[in-house]
């Protein structure tokens, strides 16, 4: 009732002081709302309150689903990540301009573009924690080349690594199980294959190679039959430390035919000294390793290589052992963070021996004599200053007249530089083609001065003799690599 | 050298410096720097550093800013690196982690 007479004097008011005047119905009406709208104020924040007590039992339950749903979705990525074999491409062509001048006699052969294309078909796979597989397919082919090579000095070691044709041979195949010993202070490794023995330890920087493989490539480059056990020493010893004891086969002997004309014996020979195995026992590692200071070791004996019987003079059978050694060093980053170029640049150097000892009634390198050779190699890479991530590196080597390492698969076109019998220097580029990481190209000099006979392929009985032959390879090379 | 070699030689030299943008970070980068500064702290090889996530969880703690955090938290209070060292970690760590299928060296 107060509130009726309030508003009508309201009302009144305004309408004697000329004000528009409101009809009554719509004043009591407008009330009305008002106080609806009071009652739905209250409604809702009372609503309000009750929701903030209770949590939202389907917002819970989805939040719920969905870190069930993440966690089943990462398990099975992680699952499929490992649980197939991974392929990956390296694909590199080659420009060589070759010329080898022999000073002695005045003769000079030459291949100004020798182009080839190497395909390297990478395979990986880790099903589970411990075990892991490699494998890598290869063709090496020079354009426009004959089909089935036939060369009888080309062998399983270097068939992958010296251009000729287009087969795709197995360059490496192994699995390697890893586990740990004595409360996992002790981690060690297991296997079994054609190994990366390859492109090794320090060898990487003038292939454009990220990681070099396997074993030291001042005395070892080939493609290599093997088992390999591996200790991770450095919870022992030093920092890094580690040791591999491999068993190796480099040729397999004892064989005279697969299908055997006398009819009863398969892949064996009779008795005598005819062709015998010839295999490797090697022992490598690092001897300290703190990511910046890397010293690696290898020593190598192999039994059975192949000389010359100097009662029969038949070549290319077994006439005793040779004892290969090597220790290198590599220092990634000079300084401690003195400036980005000096952290960026790699310095190295190695210093390696041959022995080679010859059994009664036979010849290696010539002599009856055991006969030893010294060589060392030094080099670094350094950023370009001209490209994002191109480096430039420099080498040199230095061998002496018996210096004969095991490097017969390709470290060079014109023969392996690690084994030169005199001088060699190189100078190299490696670098992104238009700055594409995919493409990683180089061009790289590469010139030799034999003071002795060349070894550029197994012929253990072939004695080193003074010459004067100067060798030079400029290569352009181009690759796709995913 | 003949003149094929030398066309050639130019045009690579060219095709060279033509170059894309330097990136900010990479994982081989910082495998190197794992090895010369974390390896020994954290008393693991960088392989069992980076199996501690997937790649998702790795991602998301680099976006959050939380690397340095979290790299004390698996090596321990010692590991120290360089602030703008610790991309190159966070891109090896994403690059090699537990889901990427990436098999690491033998």
């Amino acid at each position: 009732m107060k509130k009726i007479i309030l508003s009508t004097a309201v009302f009144t008011s305004i309408a004697f002081a000329g004000g528009d005047v409101i009809p009554m119905e719509q004043i009591s009406n407008n009330d009305a709302i008002m106080a609806e709208i009071e009652a739905l104020k209250g409604e809702v924040a009372s609503l309000k309150a009750e929701n903030a007590k209770k949590p939202n039992k389907t917002d819970d339950k989805l939040a719920k689903k969905l870190k069930a749903m993440n966690k089943k979705i990462n398990k099975v990525r992680t699952h499929d990540a490992h649980d197939n074999i991974k392929f990956s491409m390296d694909f590199r062509n080659t420009l060589d301009n070759l010329e080898y001048t022999n000073n002695k006699t005045g003769e000079v052969a030459s291949n100004n573009n020798l182009l080839t294309s190497r395909v390297l078909l990478n395979m990986a796979s880790a099903p589970t924690k411990k075990l892991l597989f490699k494998g890598q397919l290869a063709a090496y082919s020079n354009w426009g080349a004959h089909l089935n090579t036939e060369d009888p000095s080309l062998k399983s070691w270097a068939g992958s690594s010296k251009s000729s044709d287009t087969i795709f041979r197995i360059r490496q195949a192994y699995f390697v199980y890893s586990d740990k010993l004595l409360d996992g202070k002790l981690p060690y490794s297991f296997s079994i294959g054609r190994r990366q023995a390859t492109d090794g330890f320090l060898a990487n920087h003038r292939e454009n190679l990220k990681d070099p493989g396997s074993p030291l490539a001042h005395i070892t480059n080939m493609e290599v039959d093997a088992a390999m056990f591996k200790l991770n020493t450095e919870k022992f010893l030093t920092n890094g430390s580690f040791m591999k004891f491999i068993y190796g086969r480099a040729h397999s002997g004892g064989i005279e035919s697969i299908y055997d004309v006398g009819g009863y014996k398969p892949y064996a020979q009779k008795d005598g000294d005819v062709n015998e195995n010839v295999d490797l026992l090697i022992a490598l590692g690092s001897l300290y390793n703190n990511g910046q200071y890397n010293l690696m070791f290898e020593d190598a004996l192999i039994l059975n290589t192949k000389g010359q019987n100097t009662n029969t003079l038949i070549k290319s059978v077994d006439a005793g052992k040779a004892n290969l050694v090597a220790l290198s060093l590599q220092v990634d980053g000079v300084g401690d963070e003195i400036n980005d170029f000096l952290d960026d640049t790699i310095l190295f150097a190695s210093a390696a021996y041959s022995n080679y000892m010859p059994e009664s009634g036979h010849q290696l390198l010539g002599s009856t004599d055991d006969e030893s050779g010294k060589s060392v190699w030094i080099g670094a890479t350094f950023p370009d200053m001209i490209t994002d991530s191109g480096r430039f590196g420099i080498e040199y080597n230095k061998g002496s007249q018996y210096w004969t390492p095991m490097t017969w698969a390709e470290d060079s076109a014109m023969g392996s530089k690690v084994a030169v019998r005199g001088d060699a220097y190189e100078a190299y580029w490696n670098f992104n083609l238009f700055g594409e990481k995919n493409l990683p190209s180089q061009v790289r000099y590469t010139h030799e001065q034999h003071d002795y006979t060349p070894n550029i392929r197994c012929s253990g009985w072939v004695a080193p003799t003074p010459v004067d032959i100067e060798a030079d390879d400029i290569r352009l090379s181009v690759s796709y690599k995913y | 050298m003949t003149k094929f070699t030398k066309l050639a030689l130019i045009a690579l030299f060219g095709m060279a410096i033509t170059t894309t943008t330097a990136s900010a970070a990479d994982a081989e980068k910082g495998l190197k720097l794992y090895s010369k500064k974390l390896k020994e702290v954290c008393g693991m090889p960088g392989s069992d550093f980076t199996i501690k996530h997937t790649t998702d969880e790795w991602t998301a703690i680099i976006e959050e800013g939380k690397m340095e955090d979290e790299i004390k938290a698996i090596c321990g209070d010692d590991a120290e690196i360089k602030e703008k060292l610790v991309p190159f970690i966070g891109d090896f760590a994403v690059e090699y982690s537990s889901d990427s299928g990436n098999v690491p060296a033998c």
